[in-house]
């Protein structure tokens, strides 16, 4: 009878931790969906479960909101998935769950190229937050939200806190990232304005300034055979022919030429600006593999 | 002896009572009525297509027929057409139509293919439908809605002459509903649009290059293509006049200016045409305001 009592109970401890039964079954289902990367169906088995049990009070609730929101954001609908997740937000019982939502919503905001929102987030979380390693990881994605919003002072500012708060065994931002945050934020830009003006004074000098050598010197040469033209009709007398080739040629060089000085300009700091976004997140994620590596 | 027995009951019944909650939770979700109302949830959410599905999974794991069957059929009709899938909507209202011949929604589901072939962008398919369903609807409500309809087809294809004349053709008591009342108005207003004359806006500039664009308010074209014809014709007579035929210059620009001038009067056409088109998507934009709100 002892032993038939013994292996009951350890049936039913095995039976217990069998997921068909341990959890509900349509999560289950959900999970399965979501892991296989059925997505779809996924949401379906999660909405389901949150339309019958909308009146627990576990986490469950926020759990499948959670899950939707990230199969809603692999689906690449990213309103409806920040939508879930904030759903996730509002019914996560615990204030860490809570906490770690918000992250999460950040990070999906962040990805869908809303950084201030993601910045607010992070912030309230860093403000208000009870638990240090969720502020801490809150400035961690805040500085990764203002580098893509080229706000370096505020990455800078957002990786001290991240790194100064780590254990002891760490000594602070580390060097090799704190000097390309310092580079970032002495970056000599060019301005387009300026690039505008060069090319206005001598056609091709706003390119030539911003690093289109190509281009710079293709609008010098056919603004000045262009305008050669124009000049020399006009000091002949000749003004009909003066204006055609204004109409037609040189006034449209001319003034093409203005323009891309100024685009060259922008987009030679967009280059600037990615390139080295490009480094620092590099040199993080290495950063933070060491930061692994020391602790295991 | 006797407590070991009773430990053995418990166990026993322990185990029972998860089987039992296994069994009741999968009972839960999948029980037909439960589909059913999943499926309500989700179209009341506008998650369509997803509602549809699970119509459809209602129908499958009911163990009888539905006595709403036809509802349910008219429902998924209703969740694709709503999703956008226009031509699986059609095939769900064709069903009701066929398989159920004294169903409720069999004027409805008339409305609905006509709708949603009107939905897709095929007018013509919509008007033929809409006439052959006309003298099979047995409601009145079915039938003025059905005659909007075919009103409103007339009015996308810009057929306005059409549209007052079947609109105006309609019973007083139909005529006098107000969507009817408003999509004759439309309907007036399409016919009385100031439209511009492609033959006389081709004419005018024939007569006198760009007052064709003026006609049809575009000053500055038109003033830039009296400009250059002007002065390309102007170069081409100064050519000739001093070296006669053999003057190349004046060949090169009389060229241009035939050219131009050919270019100019095919330009006041076009223009006039999307001149027109312009006014009446003007107009059909404030019609699809107006059905929007009607038509569900």
């Amino acid at each position: 009878m002892l032993v038939l009592n013994k292996f009951l109970l350890a049936w039913l401890i095995f039976i217990w931790t069998l997921p068909g039964i341990k959890h509900d079954m349509t999560l289950s289902l959900g999970e399965r969906f979501f892991n296989s990367e059925n997505y779809y169906d996924a949401i379906t088995e999660y909405k389901r479960y949150i339309f019958f049990n909308s009146e627990k009070k576990d986490n469950s609730i926020s759990n499948a909101y959670y899950k939707t929101g990230l199969a809603y954001f692999h689906l690449g609908k990213s309103d409806k998935a920040i939508n879930e997740l904030r759903k996730s937000i509002q019914t996560a019982n615990t204030v860490r769950m809570r906490d770690e939502r918000k992250i999460d919503l950040a990070i999906v905001l962040i990805a869908s190229g809303n950084y201030g929102a993601a910045e607010f987030i992070l912030i309230k979380v860093e403000m208000f937050s009870q638990l240090p390693e969720l502020k801490k990881e809150a400035a961690y994605f805040r500085g990764v939200a203002s580098l893509y919003s080229y706000n370096w002072e505020r990455a800078d500012e957002a990786f001290h806190i991240y790194f100064d708060d780590l254990e002891e065994k760490s000594q602070g931002m580390p060097i090799k990232l704190e000097s390309m945050l310092n580079k970032a934020q002495n970056l000599k830009y060019k301005s387009p304005k300026l690039a505008k003006i060069l090319s206005t004074i001598i056609p091709g000098s706003g390119q030539i300034y911003a690093g289109d050598w190509r281009n710079g010197i293709n609008a010098l040469l056919l603004n000045s055979a262009t305008g050669y033209y124009f000049v020399d009709d006009i000091l002949q007398s000749q003004y009909q022919d003066a204006i055609l080739n204004y109409l037609f040629l040189f006034g449209r060089f001319y003034r093409g030429n203005r323009f891309h000085a100024g685009e060259a300009a922008k987009k030679y700091n967009e280059k600037l600006n990615q390139n080295l976004i490009s480094h620092i997140l590099k040199t993080l994620l290495g950063e933070l593999d060491n930061e692994n590596n020391k602790n295991n | 002896m006797k407590h070991i027995r009773l430990t053995s009951i418990f166990l026993c019944l322990l185990l029972i009572q998860q089987f039992l909650l296994a069994n009741s939770n999968q009972e839960k979700y999948y029980k037909p009525e439960n589909i059913l109302r999943f499926a309500e949830h989700l179209f009341q959410e506008g998650d369509y297509l997803r509602a549809a599905s699970e119509f459809l999974r209602y129908l499958y794991y009911s163990d009888s027929i539905p006595i709403e069957e036809d509802t349910i059929y008219y429902k998924i009709g209703l969740c694709y057409r709503l999703g956008k899938n226009h031509q699986k909507s059609i095939s769900y209202f064709q069903k009701v139509i066929a398989d159920y011949p004294y169903s409720n929604y069999l004027d409805d589901s008339h409305f609905q293919i006509a709708y949603s072939h009107f939905l897709s962008g095929k007018y013509k398919e919509s008007l033929s439908f809409a006439d052959k369903s006309l003298s099979l609807i047995k409601s009145d409500p079915g039938r003025l809605k059905l005659q909007q309809l075919t009103g409103l087809n007339y009015i996308y294809q810009k057929q306005w002459r059409q549209a007052v004349d079947y609109l105006s053709s309609l019973e007083n008591r139909v005529k006098h509903n107000g969507l009817s009342a408003s999509l004759l108005n439309f309907a007036k207003q399409g016919e009385q649009l100031p439209r511009k004359s492609k033959f006389l806006a081709g004419l005018m500039s024939a007569i006198i290059p760009g007052i064709g664009k003026m006609y049809c308010h575009r000053t500055g074209d038109g003033l830039m293509s009296l400009l250059t014809i002007g002065l390309t014709s102007w170069q081409a007579y100064d050519g000739f006049h001093k070296k006669g035929s053999k003057s190349v210059k004046g060949w090169i620009f009389g060229a241009m200016t035939a050219f131009f001038y050919l270019g100019n009067i095919y330009g006041s056409v076009v223009t006039a045409n999307i001149y027109n088109q312009q006014i009446e998507d003007k107009l059909l934009t404030e019609v699809r305001v107006t059905i929007n709100v009607s038509f569900k």
